[in-house]
Parts: C-alpha cells; structure tokens; sequence
C-alpha cells in the first residue's frame, strides 16, 4: 500500500515538474514536441529507476562525506549506457535528443531522489519512487510537448489535428516553453488549491 | 590521514567499477552504434543516387553499397583531419564517394554541412557530371537543433525537393533560397526554371524558416566550389 502511495505521490502530489518545479531544462528545451519529450522522459526513467537502485542497494557501503560524488558517479555512469545503448538501438531519437541524454546526469530529480529517498529506503520502496516521479516527470513532458506542438504545429506525436488551421509558431519556440509551462503550473496549482480547500472543508464538517 | 585515504579508497573503488560496467556496455553496444551509423550513412547515399533527372537510380541496384566494404572502395578523396575543404560558412567533409555508371556519368558524393539556426545542418549530396556538372539530390541528416516545425521541416521530402535537380548555370551563379534572390516563384514552372537559375522557392513550404534552407543552399555551394577547386570542372 505504501508502494502504491509513493508512486501516486510522484505522479501526481508531488509532480516534479509541476509541483515540485525540478529538472526545468530538459522540460524547457526537449519539448518542443511530443515525441522529443517522450524520449527525453523514458530516458530520463530508465536512469532514475537503475540509479535508485543501485543507490538503495549501496547505501550501507557509501560514507556520509562522500555521497554526493559516489551518487553523481552511478547516476553518469548509467546515463552513458542509456546514451549508448540509444546511440546503438535508437539511432534517429538519440540523433534528435542530442546533447540533452547526457545531460540527464545533472538533471536534479535524479539526484534529488538518490540523496532524499533512496539512500533511505529499501529497493522496492525505491523502485516504486523512481517510477512514480519517472512517469510524472515523462507524463509532465508529454503534457508539455503536446501542448506546444498542437498550439505551434497544428499535431500530436505528428499526426495532424487541426492541419494549418491555427500554427502559433512562437510556441515551439523557446519564449512558448515558458508561456505553456506557465499555464499548466497555474492549472496545476489551482488545481492542489481548490483539493486542499475541498478537503479542510470536509475537516471542518 | 588514515580516515582520507579510507574515503580516497572507496570513491577510487566506486569509479574503477562504474568504469568496468561502462567499458562493457561500450564493447557490447560498439556493433550496434557502427552499425546504426553505416545504415544510416548507406540509407542517405542510396537517397542521393536517385536520378532526379529521370527514373530510378543512377547506377545499377547490384552497385549500391551494402557495406562498409563495399562503400570504402567507392573513396574518391579523403583525408585525416576530416574535412576536404572550407569556406566561412560550409564544410566539406572525408570522404567523398566517386562511382562511374555504364552511361559514363560520373556521380559525385559529399557529406556537406553549413551553420544553421541552432548549429550544423549537415547533408549528403550528389553531382552528376555528364555534358556538364548538375547538382543532382540530396539527403539532409543532422538537423537536430533546427526548431520544430520550422526549420526542422527541411527534412520533409517536399521541401528537400525543391532543391534538386540544379543545372550548371544555376550552381555556378551560386544558389540561393527565394528570399535572398528577392523573388518568389508560384508556379511549378517558375520554381523549376528558378533552379536552372540557382533560385531554391522555399518561403512557401517553410514559411517562417529562412536561416535553414539557407544553410543547404550553402551547403550546396560549397559542394560546387570543392569539386571547381578539384578540377572536376574545367
């Protein structure tokens, strides 16, 4: 039950993009479209649940003083097998995402998953936690790449569906990442304000 | 001193096995990664040996290469450091291809690349000397920084269409997209008598995007000014 609580935290209560506002480069500058973000996020999974892994399963063996350099080294060290194994099985999509699969290295999440959950909890529970911010965070680009290729490209995923009805092309610009990001972050918020109200209400009954 | 060395140790340990892991990935994945690359680079050179003059290839099926092998032989000119020739703008890269087909024609291929929006717009292109040297089709492969929807649509094959085929006159006025010649073709028959001209029409189909149909014309260019500077052309 706990296990299902921390997945639902990640995906949704404590959404790392747009609750807890990390990893903002990858999310600005690889949603340009949707595709592009569901690659970034499915890397950006696969490191997060290796890393958590692994930073679980070491935690006894790692000192105090040196876990940070320890967690960055098996955190770089698995987003150069991702890159590769992109590079080898993935050509066109490790082609398209470029400099920002290693750069998933200092992605905040990754890091702030190891330090503040796995390196406390057990390989199961961090399993679980990995996967719930890794498809939150994915969910969350996805969201965000639609968006701006919907509203810029007139598509999702490159299919069309309005055609060349309405293309706002500064939304696949960078000025539009912010704008949409803005947008969803205030419907997110409203969103936690209006449940939070619901349920003091429901307190207070 | 005793307690650093402890945790010089362990960071030491941690790195030197990350390192062994890593190093295995590599040599397990070293197969895939040349492989994905050679069908990726045989994948752009049979685009280019289409003949946009007339149907199918320039050179027999049973002549395309398959293989590294069969693609080294066709090394025209290469050398070390990568890149054949230069300018301000464009690069040509090592090697370039050379084939002969049964009409005579010889078919020149380049890896070319110029700076776009975000950074290199890098092609594979074919001339094809027969009276005289046309520039023939082209395979736009790197254009990862280009933004979408704009600049990266010049991968779309409507797009990459409009630049080929390219006579002599227009490869040696220089080519250049519509925009920077100052008109715009409408019809089909403008846009194919702009490129006997060197005049690519692109605002239409890329609207929005100057800098990276700007890029493959210089590209082109530069492509041009190599095989001049070769002796291809007299």
């Amino acid at each position: 039950m706990a296990n299902i609580k921390n997945l639902k935290a990640g995906l949704f209560q404590q959404n790392p993009t747009f609750i807890q506002v990390l990893g903002m480069c990858p999310t600005l500058a690889t949603t340009t479209n949707a595709e592009n973000a569901l690659g970034m996020g499915l890397a950006t999974l696969a490191v997060l649940i290796l890393s958590n892994i692994v930073v679980s399963l070491i935690k006894k063996w790692v000192p105090k003083n040196i876990r940070i350099p320890i967690y960055i080294v098996v955190i770089a060290s698995f987003v150069t097998m991702v890159d590769l194994l992109m590079h080898g099985y993935t050509y066109d999509l490790w082609k398209t995402l470029g400099l920002f699969i290693p750069l998933i290295v200092v992605n905040c999440i990754i890091l702030g998953r190891a330090e503040s959950f796995a390196s406390k909890n057990s390989v199961l529970d961090s399993i679980y936690d990995a996967l719930g911010m890794g498809l939150g965070f994915t969910g969350s680009l996805i969201l965000l790449g639609s968006v701006r290729e919907l509203l810029g490209n007139g598509t999702i995923f490159g299919l069309p569906i309005w055609g060349d009805a309405m293309k706002l092309y500064v939304m696949i610009l960078p000025p539009g990442a912010f704008l949409v990001l803005g947008m969803l972050l205030a419907m997110f918020n409203s969103i936690g304000i209006h449940n939070r109200n619901k349920a003091k209400a429901g307190e207070k009954k | 001193m005793k307690e650093y060395m402890k945790t010089g140790f362990i960071l030491m340990l941690f790195i030197v096995i990350s390192g062994f892991i890593v190093s295995l990935v590599y040599v397990s994945a070293k197969p895939a990664i040349d492989n994905a690359e050679l069908q990726a680079k045989l994948k752009a050179i049979k685009k280019v040996l289409q003949d946009s003059r007339g149907e199918g290839l320039l050179i027999a099926q049973k002549d395309i290469p398959t293989s590294s092998k069969e693609l080294n032989s066709a090394i025209w000119d290469s050398n070390e450091s990568g890149v054949v020739y230069s300018n301000e703008k464009s690069k040509v890269y090592s090697p370039v291809y050379k084939y002969v087909n049964s009409k005579g024609q010889e078919i020149y291929i380049l890896t070319v690349s110029s700076i776009g929006f975000g950074g290199e717009v890098i092609s594979v292109v074919s001339f094809v000397k027969d009276k005289e040297l046309y520039f023939n089709n082209l395979e736009v492969i790197s254009y990862s920084q280009e933004t979408p929807g704009l600049g990266a649509n010049i991968a779309e094959e409507k797009v990459k269409e409009r630049f080929y085929p390219i006579s002599y006159k227009g490869l040696v006025n220089g080519v250049k997209v519509n925009k920077d010649a100052g008109v715009i073709l409408s019809t089909p028959e403008q846009i194919k008598e702009g490129k006997e001209k060197g005049i690519v029409q692109t605002s239409d189909i890329m609207t929005g995007a100057t800098i990276t149909p700007r890029a493959v014309a210089n590209s082109i260019n530069v492509g041009f000014e190599y095989l001049k500077s070769k002796g291809v052309i007299q």
